[in-house]
């Protein structure tokens, strides 16, 4: 069985056995009160009766009137105090308990029935015999049924609401914050900052149920789920690392490839030699280009960089920084790679290392996808301020891309290095703009060409200290 | 520009990779510089210390006593600047070299044109400043603070605004200005208009002759370009 519902069931024996004491003592408190009105209310109507027409109780008129039927059905009649007999031959013998109250010394004594409705009163009053004592006596009438009925049920109907929602919130009520606490706890699992308190040693440990098996699952799980996240997080990290070191333990002997083919190129006086050096010397550029990425790449989807601390890049200088290190390739491609800056520094915050990787990446697209015509090709990237905004340009007189590929030119596997590969540079140039919160939008360059437009915030700087 | 290297710049290479090294050695060489190497960092550790080298070009990673610990131990020792030729890719060894004291870095892999475009900033830009603002290139001087432009001597009489661009291209030699960037910067507010920038040059091209005017060149998609050493056009090889 359940403990938690053995719990509950106690709590109801509890709440039900309050609720029947509680019931009993509303009806027992109507019960008097009903006698009381009732009895009052009788009185009165005695009086009334009386007052109404005391020709007709006149025993000393002649002949003698002993009494009468009244319309609601009920009677009043005289009698003799001392034998209790009535001259009346219609009248009800008079209740001997009543008039022994009255012969007793008592005004009046009543007898009612609260629940059937019926009863009697026997009234002494200031006449000579036989006509000293009075006896009005009722019968219930279906009207009084009826309203005495309802007057019951209402009583009982709230007394009962009343009891039920009380004995209702007692009982559930401790289950039902010991329900919101687990809520909140379960909301917590799984969150590096939740601060999840142990078990309770003190009176909530007595609750030794179902609930409280959930809330130690729970605990258990949020330890476990921290457990994993760490190990999870260790072997991104150790990912990361390995990344890095393979990335670094490729750069050098690709760094004394490359030189070593700018060193041949320059010496190759065999055009088809030449040309073969020069596309080595690309797909080194390429393979170097393709490890940043994934790296970036990696670090993007992983979140590595999400807790790396922006840093104030001077664009200026970073744009001239890529364009210096794609220059020697365009070169060699003849197409004319140049770049202009404002003699200011423009400022942005930002992740260096994916702007770069963004940037390099835009620049290696636009010489790698040009198809040089009439002797030289032109690639250019101008950096410039608007206001409190900065916009970066790269043009290009290439082929372009045609309008209706422009909205997915930088889906992956679009101007991708052989056209079919994977395309990575510009997907990671979208991620990091996204990331930096950088517009970018591309569009074509008139009369041909490619022109990629990026445009930030400028980090103004801080105000200096007098 | 008159930037003089009648005596070849003394280079200091500290690299341990033996085919790096010796590509780097031979480029150099090839590039007017006079280089020395090392490939360890302990044997490098001294060097800069005991002969004098225009500049230093170090590998992070070397036996004996890494870059990051060479550069830490020059550190107020040595004035020349330090190249730093790293294949590390995070950003905090890239300031970590700047903090040691590095005046740049050459990520690997790279071509040895960019490093020795690099060299030749860093040392142009060491010897900025003894020329005063007298600006010489082909048969041209540009004096700057007399506000006059001699060709073969002789005074070409420069209108103001003409001889503002010319300050304006010179004094930012080898680098694009748009031409937003040289109306703002040499014309009056009336003359902003970046068209009347192309006017200017082509008369600054007719009145300071043919080879002068090959150092004012046009930059497709910026606008111009004052170029300090023309080099001859390499020929297409793909």
């Amino acid at each position: 069985m359940i403990r938690a519902l053995q719990t509950l069931r106690r709590r109801f024996g509890f709440a039900t056995a309050a609720l029947v004491l509680l019931v009993g003592l509303a009806l027992i408190f109507v019960a008097l009160y009903s006698v009381a009105r009732l009895r009052a209310s009788r009185v009165s109507d005695f009086v009334r009766a009386v007052a109404a027409d005391p020709s007709r109780l006149d025993c000393s008129a002649d002949p003698p009137r002993f009494g009468q039927q009244l319309s609601d059905g009920s009677s009043i009649y005289a009698y003799d105090r001392r034998t209790g007999a009535s001259a009346n031959r219609q009248a009800p013998p008079i209740d001997t308990g009543l008039l022994a109250e009255v012969q007793g010394g008592s005004e009046y004594a009543i007898k009612t029935n609260v629940i059937l409705g019926y009863g009697s009163v026997v009234i002494a009053v200031d006449r000579p015999a036989p006509c000293d004592v009075f006896q009005l006596k009722w019968r219930a009438t279906s009207e009084l049924r009826a309203r005495t009925t309802l007057t019951f049920a209402m009583i009982l109907a709230v007394a009962i609401a009343i009891a039920v929602a009380g004995g209702g919130l007692w009982v559930v009520r401790p289950l039902l914050d010991r329900l919101s606490h687990a809520s909140r706890l379960a909301a917590r699992v799984g969150r590096a900052d939740a601060v999840i308190e142990p078990a309770s040693t003190g009176s909530r440990a007595v609750h030794e149920d179902e609930l409280t098996e959930v809330e130690s699952a729970l605990r258990d799980a949020h330890v476990r789920i921290l457990d994993d996240r760490e190990e999870i997080e260790s072997k991104n990290r150790a990912l990361a690392e390995h990344l890095a070191d393979v990335a670094h333990d490729l750069k050098t002997p690709l760094s004394s490839l490359q030189l070593e083919l700018e060193e041949l190129s320059a010496k190759l006086v065999d055009a088809d030699l030449s040309a073969v050096a020069a596309r080595a010397l690309s797909d080194v550029v390429y393979i170097d280009s393709l490890v940043g990425n994934l790296r970036v790449a990696s670090e993007i989807e992983e979140g590595d960089a999400d807790g790396r601390v922006a840093q104030r890049i001077e664009l200026g200088a970073l744009i001239e920084r890529c364009v210096s290190r794609v220059h020697p390739l365009a070169r060699r491609k003849s197409i004319e790679l140049a770049c202009a800056r404002p003699d200011e520094a423009v400022h942005a915050l930002g992740d260096v290392l994916h702007i770069e990787r963004a940037l390099m990446n835009l620049l290696q697209n636009a010489v790698a996808h040009h198809d040089v015509q009439e002797g030289e090709g032109h690639v250019a990237a101008v950096l410039e301020r608007d206001g409190a905004r900065w916009e970066l340009r790269i043009v290009d007189d290439g082929p372009g891309v045609p309008p209706t590929e422009l909205p997915t030119v930088a889906e992956r596997r679009k101007r991708s290095r052989s056209g079919d590969g994977e395309g990575l540079g510009l997907a990671i140039v979208v991620a990091v703009c996204k990331r930096e919160r950088i517009e970018l939008e591309f569009s074509r360059e008139q009369p041909r060409g490619l022109r990629v437009t990026l445009r930030g915030t400028i980090d103004a700087p801080a105000p200096s200290l007098p | 520009m008159t930037t003089n290297n009648a005596v070849a710049s003394k280079i200091l290479v500290v690299e341990d990779d033996a085919p790096i090294a010796a590509t780097l050695v031979r480029g150099l060489r090839a590039a007017g510089f006079e280089v020395e190497l090392s490939v360890r960092g302990d044997q490098a550790q001294e060097l800069p210390l005991r002969s004098r080298f225009d500049l230093v070009v170090l590998d992070w990673n070397l036996p004996g006593l890494s870059g990051d610990a060479l550069l830490a131990h020059w550190r107020h020792r040595v004035a020349c600047p330090v190249i730093v030729l790293t294949a590390r890719v995070t950003l905090e060894d890239r300031l970590r070299a700047f903090e040691l004291g590095a005046a740049d870095y050459v990520s690997k892999p790279f071509f040895l044109e960019e490093l020795v475009a690099r060299i030749k900033a860093r040392l142009g830009r060491r010897s900025e400043g003894s020329e005063g603002r007298k600006l010489c290139f082909a048969n041209v001087v540009v004096d700057c603070d007399a506000r006059q432009t001699l060709v073969d001597g002789a005074d070409v009489h420069l209108t103001q605004h003409e001889q503002n661009v010319l300050t304006v291209l010179v004094e930012r030699a080898d680098r694009a200005l748009t031409r937003a960037q040289i109306a703002s910067a040499a014309l009056t507010d009336g003359e902003v208009d970046e068209r009347t920038v192309d006017s200017h040059v082509a008369r600054l091209r007719r009145k300071l002759g043919s080879d002068a005017a090959k150092h004012l060149q046009t930059v497709w998609g910026i606008g111009y370009r004052f170029v300090s050493a023309l080099e001859p056009k390499p020929s297409a090889r793909s």
